[in-house]
């Protein structure tokens, strides 16, 4: 069955690099840069046959495909992307109420409200909207990029910087002051503190190779570290614990969260001022298609609208819906998502992540550092009305990721809460978020001589905006005008980690050897949902332990060596990569290395539209 | 990890260097021709095997580079002329004690003086060749020459110094021309310059201290010495570096063994010669260079050699003294 | 010379490769040199002969008899060259640079080009300050780089006959704010300072050095352990123009503040890492130099006890202290 509109692919916006023919037409075509056109029927026999096409499955295929093996990536889905996909709204509703008829397996308690004004009447096209299921930051110094990079999956993508992380504190937002400059130029800091937060960065960049400093504070949790050994205050805490480490909560050990500081850190200044990357026109959606396609070209099959039935690992046939059958060679990997009916041996979905999304009728602009189009909003424990426990993560995506009509914003809440208190937490982060937006974008702010203000009722306000601190009485009498309001709760077997740390995702073994009768998924490798974690860090690691069950190690992964001649070393106009590697380096005849460079920085980063 | 010096692959190293006709290499350094004869040369002075360079066919390539229109020397036949290649041909032949072939033929002398003084500018620098870069490697490089040729002036010294002295900068360095960043290449023009002239009592006690403060700060931890703050370390700067600090008497402001340790880190086991640093690419700059820093710090055998100068003493010793 | 080539073990068949592939290069490459000659000796000042450079060049960019003898064709017809050919000739060294930014014979014809330009210098010449800003925005240590910078200032300057010295101090700023260890850009602000101040043209003096004061605090608490700071401030200490304009108990008690803040990193480094900083110890030698030279009384002279601490710490340049305590009163 055809959905009634579905998103343009990456095609559609990019010419393929190997199709001099026309634009593909607006059909669900098949997978875009591909010659062959969508098989009639399912191959007779493959290597691997992989369920399901969201992330870490679509690195998986890639990988394999590269690799050598013939591999078939199937989804029950008219859509890429599964899990990780980025729909219109209208396929959201479809979603939505495939999820309550309990047609998706982990999902649940999925709530939508559509405005009016989106739809055929209102004022924007549901087409306009591209809604990720599981919205997700790449920071610039990852295993994601660097293999995004290595495949040249890159090519097929456009990456925007972000570089704004907002704290939540006292009501009202702090924006994050962390770079050496920021730290050097800012007059509101004392000297010590200056001092010690430099102190503190400069040991988080090699924190491992000094255990004399941290060895001691090895179980407490990070806030005590800074505190007792940096001696830093509770700004500066909950700013390098949440905003920077992203954590979900206060007790997070010291290794773990000294992990994630220098992810951060370490992503500074590698393609710019900035951490942080999204992907333009969607995020997982985009990125799991773009792995799609590298396994098409490296001789994937692809098939949509295919659902698998059940697999039998004796005659290792594996049959779907629609009646046809296929024969696997090696092994059957799948979502829990698309699992069919009777898998008994799906690992328990034991963690919750909720997601609020809403789409807002206003550009937020007040949010983003200039020239940019997203941010990263945190609400630390304890910050809420609602008097959170967990942290409540927010990433907002503006009108220049192409992903909502201008003038619209989506705000992605999310939040590591387990039951019913979570809902609580986003609505209450939620209606600070509203709050701060009336406040920040009003165009009533008044004369600086004219701070304090009086409203009808008889109370005088101070605008919190000029003063930098809100004020709670603040009331507005403007609303935002929500367009879009998609509540629901993700499962996943996988832990918001603090590591990526293998063992995580390598659950599979005890699955395979397992025999239950009557079961439809006996001797299947399933993947990993998201977790509740803000980047992708998760996705490489969980891809490629499953990658080594299969072929045996992971040496090979990714070790793609593409001939220099290959037409996609070259942008599509055929010229020269963007960025120069031969760009003027240094210095004098007498030579000179930037002391500080790091050789890892140098690969080939070709054109990225960054 | 290299411990010993190498000498015999040093001398082999230098040796091949003419026979890589074959080379594109070879063919685009011609510009530098002149000057890496003169580098070999002078590390093989300092391997005490001047010898291994047959002196009539080095002669006869000198005085081919000469140039017969402006006079001077051109790094190769037919290349104009530079006081860059200047001071290396003439170097050249003092080494082999041929330098009467310029002072005892009146015309090429004449030409040559006016040469060297004609690209000396109004303010006391001196340019490279006719089209105005101003540098102060000139500076030392006309004043090396005008001294190797036993025909310094007042009338050229004098302003000479007098621009030297403004590239000394606050830090107690030398740039390459007034204002410019300190650079320890040019502490050694510089103080190179001075000391050809004898006039390194214009700078006082404070400003050698100074200077010896900042020459020494450029060694890092490796042992090795940078050439300005915040700089990775290279072997070339243990001559512009370690020359410095001879010529103000400080040579023990830095940790000799440690640099000596680095340089021999920095040679290539198998082939000879030395890199700028520990596992990259020799080069015959950095061969001499590296040998000069040796020699200075009294390593080995080595033929001493002359921190003003760049030669070994047997050859400077011809050099008259300034003032006659 | 070269720098930072990683040695590499060539194979017997990689050489021969090598020599195969270069014997053709070599072959034009000779050919190119001997025309090249060949004209120059028979004074042949052609267009066609600036294009023989032109190949000569873009194969080897370092012959500098090339671009003589380009520049002297150039000067010999200059009146049959319209616009578009010095255009040309400053995109011809940008290309140049962009693939060799260390060779200092292009940065010369490049300068000798834009002295050369038939019309409308300043332009140039502000146009080129947007050359040096992104050759310095990739590099912002380049040494060229920054040369250059002083030198297309000094040309917009006389051109203009203004300074530009208030705009020049923001943009050195600007790059130590980025980065407190760029050296350069210290180097370049002790020059500013010391020609605005002796032009007179900062209107408050004492208030600019105040605010001087605050800015290397602000430095050395953001980072204590880089030696480009600590060269400036011992500038800063010892410049006795800004020792003139302080009133004398103002310059005392920056040296005395200056002293503190130093002592109280070096205390707070000792607690943290066990480890001294060997900078906070010489920036402090050097203020009692000062103090002594001023007959102030120093509360607690630390001299003796830190160089004997310094030739421990700083084992490289132990025989300085050595030669500084033999020095000490």
């Amino acid at each position: 069955m055809l959905s009634p509109e579905r998103r343009p692919s990456m095609v559609e916006r990019r010419p393929s690099f190997f199709s001099f023919q026309q634009p593909t037409p607006l059909i669900v075509p098949h997978l875009a840069g591909i010659e062959d056109p969508l098989p009639e029927t399912t191959p007779e026999k493959v290597d691997v046959l992989i369920v399901g096409t969201g992330m870490v499955e679509s690195v998986l295929a890639a990988a394999l495909s590269w690799q050598g093996s013939n591999v078939l990536h199937v989804d029950s889905n008219d859509y890429y992307g599964d899990s990780s996909a980025t729909l219109t709204v209208e396929q959201i509703k479809r979603w939505v109420s495939q999820i309550n008829d309990n047609q998706i397996p982990c999902y649940k308690n999925a709530k939508l409200y559509v405005s009016n004004d989106i739809g055929p009447n209102g004022k924007y096209q549901s087409r306009t909207f591209g809604i990720d299921l599981s919205p997700k930051i790449m920071f610039a110094k990852s295993d994601l990029l660097s293999i995004l990079v290595k495949s040249r999956v890159y090519q097929y993508l456009e990456f925007q910087a972000l570089s704004t992380f907002h704290t939540f504190e006292n009501d009202s937002f702090e924006k994050l002051q962390n770079s050496r400059q920021e730290i050097f130029t800012n007059d509101t800091l004392p000297l010590m503190t200056k001092r010690n937060l430099m102190k503190f960065i400069k040991f988080v960049l090699d924190w491992e190779q000094q255990p004399e400093i941290w060895e001691p504070y090895k179980d407490k949790s990070l806030a005590e570290f800074l505190v007792d050994k940096f001696k830093l205050d509770k700004p500066q805490v909950f700013e390098l614990i949440f905003s920077i480490g992203l954590c979900y909560n206060i007790d997070t050990k010291v290794p773990e969260s000294l992990q994630r500081i220098r992810r951060y850190l370490i992503s500074f200044d590698v393609y710019g001022p900035f951490p942080v990357l999204y992907s333009k026109y969607g995020g997982a959606g985009e990125i799991s298609q773009g792995f799609c396609r590298s396994a098409a070209v490296a001789g994937a099959t692809y098939k949509l609208n295919e659902k698998l039935v059940t697999y039998n690992p004796e005659t290792k046939i594996a049959t779907f819906e629609d009646g046809s059958k296929v024969e696997v060679e090696e092994k059957v990997v799948m979502s829990p998502s698309q699992a069919p009916e009777y898998s008994y041996n799906m690992p328990e979905q034991k963690y919750e992540v909720h997601r609020l999304t809403c789409i807002v009728e206003k550009n937020c602009s007040e949010w983003f550092n200039n020239s940019e189009s997203a941010a990263v909003i945190v609400f630390p424990p304890n910050s809420l009305k609602s008097g959170n426990k967990e942290v409540v993560q927010a990433i907002i995506i503006g009108s220049g990721s192409e992903c909502c009509p201008d003038g619209t914003c989506i705000w992605y809440l999310s939040t590591t809460q387990q039951g019913p208190r979570a809902e609580m937490d986003l609505d209450a982060a939620l209606e600070a978020m509203e709050i701060s937006i009336i406040r920040e974008s009003s165009t009533k702010i008044p004369e600086d001589d004219n701070l304090v203000q009086v409203t009808q009722d008889g109370h005088s306000i101070v605008n919190s905006f000029k003063l930098g601190q809100s004020f709670k009485e603040y009331v507005t009498r403007e609303k935002v005008q929500l367009l879009a309001k998609l509540y629901y709760t993700q499962l996943t077997n996988t832990p918001p980690f603090n590591v990526v740390n293998p063992a995580l995702f390598d659950h599979s073994q005890e699955q395979i050897n397992k025999f239950i009768p009557n079961a439809s998924d006996n001797g299947v490798i399933y993947t990993a949902m998201p977790s509740g974690e803000i980047s992708y860090d998760e996705v490489v690691t969980a891809a490629k332990v499953i990658y080594e069950k299969i072929v045996g190690s992971d040496d090979d992964f990714f070790d793609v060596d593409f001939e220099d001649e290959d037409p996609m070393a070259m942008g599509n106009d055929g010229t020269a990569p963007t960025y120069d590697e031969n760009a003027i380096e240094d210095d004098d005849e007498d030579e000179d290395v930037d002391m500080n460079r790091d050789d890892d920085n140098n690969e080939f980063v070709g054109k990225m539209e960054i | 990890m290299v411990v010993e010096l190498l000498k015999e692959k040093h001398i082999e190293y230098v040796k091949s260097l003419d026979s890589k006709t074959e080379t594109l290499e070879y063919w685009l350094s011609e510009h530098l021709r002149l000057n890496g004869v003169y580098w070999g040369l002078t590390a093989l002075c300092i391997l005490d095997s001047k010898d291994t360079f047959k002196k009539e066919d080095v002669v006869d390539f000198v005085m081919s580079c000469w140039n017969d229109k402006t006079g001077g020397f051109g790094p190769f036949p037919r290349h104009d002329a530079h006081l860059l290649a200047t001071l290396s041909g003439l170097q050249i032949l003092l080494t082999f004690n041929s330098i009467e072939l310029i002072t005892k033929n009146e015309q090429k002398l004449e030409q040559i003086l006016q040469f060297i003084r004609g690209n000396q500018l109004e303010d006391g620098s001196f340019q490279g060749d006719r089209f105005g870069e101003v540098d102060a490697r000139f500076s030392y490089n006309a004043l090396s020459s005008l001294s190797i040729l036993g025909r310094l002036t007042p009338e050229v010294v004098n302003p000479a110094v007098a621009h030297i002295l403004k590239c000394l900068n606050f830090d107690g360095g030398f740039g390459l021309c007034p204002g410019a960043e300190s650079h320890a290449s040019m502490a050694f023009t510089c103080l190179g310059a001075l000391s050809i002239v004898n006039k390194l009592d214009l700078l006082s006690p404070d400003q050698i201290d100074t200077i010896g403060w900042w020459l020494c700060e450029r060694q890092v931890p490796e042992g090795g010495l940078n050439g300005r703050p915040g700089k990775l370390p290279d072997v070339c700067y243990s001559w512009w570096v370690l020359s410095s600090l001879a010529i103000i008497k400080k040579l023990n402001w830095i940790d000799s063994s440690k640099l000596s340790e680095f340089i021999l880190d920095s040679q290539d086991d198998i082939k000879g010669g030395i890199a700028d640093r520990p596992g990259n690419e020799v080069d015959v700059f950095h061969t001499v260079f590296g040998l000069a820093g040796l020699s200075l710090v009294g390593f080995h055998d080595l033929v001493k050699i002359n921190p003003t100068y760049c030669m070994t003493y047997d050859v400077t010793d011809k050099i008259p003294k300034y003032p006659y | 010379m070269q720098h930072g080539i990683k040695r590499r073990q060539w194979t017997k068949d990689l050489l021969d490769q090598k020599r195969e592939d270069d014997e053709k290069k070599i072959a034009s490459y000779k050919s190119l040199v001997k025309s090249m000659f060949q004209c120059r000796d028979n004074d042949d000042y052609t267009y066609e002969a600036i294009e023989l450079t032109t190949n000569l060049l873009d194969m080897n960019p370092e012959f500098n008899t090339a671009w003589n003898y380009r520049r002297d064709i150039i000067s010999s017809i200059k009146t049959q060259l319209d616009l578009g050919f010095w255009k040309n000739e400053l995109k011809f060294t940008m290309i140049q640079l962009k693939k060799f930014p260390k060779v200092y014979w292009i940065w010369n014809h490049r300068v000798w080009t834009l002295d050369n330009f038939p019309s409308q210098q300043l332009t140039i010449w502000q146009g080129e300050l947007t050359v040096v800003d992104a050759l310095l925005e990739l590099d912002s240590r380049n040494f060229h780089g920054w040369h250059y910078r002083r030198m297309v200032i000094s040309k917009i300057e006389e051109l203009s006959h203004s300074s530009l010295n208030k705009k020049e101090f923001d943009y050195v700023t600007s790059k130590i704010n980025k980065n407190i260890s760029n050296y350069s850009a210290w180097h370049q602000r002790v020059q500013l300072i010391t020609d605005m101040l002796s032009k007179d043209q900062i209107t408050d003096k004492v208030d600019f050095i105040k605010k001087e004061i605050d800015y290397i605090t602000n430095a050395i608490f953001t980072d204590a352990e880089d030696q480009s700071v600590w060269f400036y401030i011992v500038w800063m200490v010892k410049f006795p123009t800004i020792r003139a304009l302080l009133s004398k108990e103002d310059y005392s008690n920056f040296l005395r503040e200056l002293k503190d803040n130093a002592l109280m990193i070096n205390a707070d480094e000792v607690d943290f890492s066990g480890k001294e900083n060997v900078w906070c110890l010489k920036i402090v030698l050097e203020i009692e130099i000062i103090q002594r030279l001023l007959c102030e009384p120093i509360v607690e002279a630390v001299s003796k006890d830190y160089l004997e601490k310094l030739i421990k710490l700083d084992p490289l340049r132990q025989n300085r202290y050595r030669f500084l305590l033999s020095k000490l009163p």
